[in-house]
């Protein structure tokens, strides 16, 4: 009798531990899961979070010749500040990546959300000291390639 | 079209003209005042295809001035009327001989619905002049409250340069851009570069667009 008491007992332990250890397995899958959601979510906001960039093709009008592209960054730069200030510069990291001085035409680049202030604060810009400048925006692309195609367009009113 | 440019020489009308229609203008106006019309120009004018008015900028600070300088030099094709007061603003708005009434940063704040109502007698344009931007970048907020203005109870506008050198000039693009910077249509902001009908079309309700 005692004997057919302890089988009973040592069965629902058995029992028992066993179940337990499916719910253990269950948890540990379900954690699992989780895990593989939380990096998909930060690959997501990682690919949110990078921006798709513009190119801006412009034409420069000058009385005195532009020859590097430092130059014509810093005259950039300048007009951004004294239209948006600091922030302006900061949110839309605007950079000339390619000026022509035989064609006087660049390629400047920024992000898309912010391209319109971008040229919006270039049609201010008409003197720098005493270099007087009108830069005519010709081509926004998204492609740095079909920018390139758009520095031999000479038309203006596009 | 730029309704008022006024070079200095007749070289810097010459470049002003051909940059402008690489930028796509049809119609210039250039200021009486400068007496830079000759045959020359007009030749230039032919083979770039572009259309030159006379246009005479009047300034005034009461009705009766106005009047009178109206007697005076109103023979150009386009009369636009400078006001310095909210009574000559009324007076210039109401005749039709001036096509384009110009706001000022200081009379912007007048412009109200009823003000706004009296450009339809008169049949004219209310005008900005983006120089002011060139001199002063702070006049951008005097252009949105005139684009808001405009824009929200239907005015007929028209925006000019008063270029004296190329480095002046407004390419289409730049009015476009900064109506959308602002959060406008840029669209709507390059009704601002269109003709401007001639008198007869102007009480037609036809403008040559």
């Amino acid at each position: 009798m005692n004997e057919e008491i302890l089988l009973i007992i040592v069965l629902i332990l058995l029992a028992y531990f066993i179940a337990r250890s499916f719910m253990i397995e269950e948890k540990i899958r379900l954690l699992r899961e989780n895990i593989v959601n939380m990096h998909r979510s930060e690959e997501k906001e990682k690919i949110q979070i990078r921006k798709r960039k513009r190119y801006v093709v412009f034409h420069v009008i000058s009385n005195q010749p532009l020859i590097r592209v430092e130059e014509i960054n810093s005259i950039l730069s300048n007009a951004l500040r004294s239209c948006g200030g600091e922030l302006l510069i900061g949110e839309c990291r605007p950079q000339v990546v390619y000026f022509s001085s035989r064609r006087s035409r660049g390629i400047l680049r920024t992000y898309h959300d912010c391209y319109e202030k971008v040229i919006a604060c270039l049609s201010t810009v008409r003197c720098q000291g005493d270099r007087k400048i009108l830069i005519i925006p010709v081509k926004t692309t998204g492609t740095l390639k079909k920018a390139r195609w758009y520095l031999f367009d000479k038309n203006l009113a596009r | 079209m730029d309704s008022y440019v006024c070079p200095a020489s007749r070289e810097e009308l010459a470049s002003l003209l051909k940059l402008q229609r690489r930028m796509g203008y049809k119609y210039v106006g250039l200021c009486v005042e400068s007496g830079l019309w000759n045959k020359d120009i007009d030749v230039l004018a032919r083979s770039l295809s572009i259309k030159v008015i006379l246009a005479r900028l009047l300034c005034a600070d009461r009705p009766g001035e106005a009047k009178k300088l109206l007697r005076e030099k109103g023979e150009a094709e386009l009369i636009i009327g400078r006001p310095g007061s909210i009574e000559a603003y009324r007076f210039m708005s109401r005749d039709s001989r001036f096509k384009i009434i110009e706001v000022s940063p200081s009379m912007i704040k007048h412009i109200d619905r009823g003000e706004a109502g009296l450009l339809t007698i008169g049949g004219g344009y209310l005008g900005f002049d983006l120089k002011r931007i060139i001199n002063s970048p702070s006049n951008i907020s005097v252009l949105k409250a005139f684009f808001s203005r405009v824009f929200k109870w239907s005015i007929p506008f028209k925006l000019y340069s008063s270029a004296t050198n190329v480095f002046e000039v407004w390419h289409p693009k730049h009015v476009y851009f900064l109506a959308k910077s602002m959060g406008f249509q840029g669209r709507k902001a390059l009704e601002g570069l269109s003709p401007v009908g001639m008198v007869n079309q102007l009480y037609s309700g036809g403008r040559d667009e």
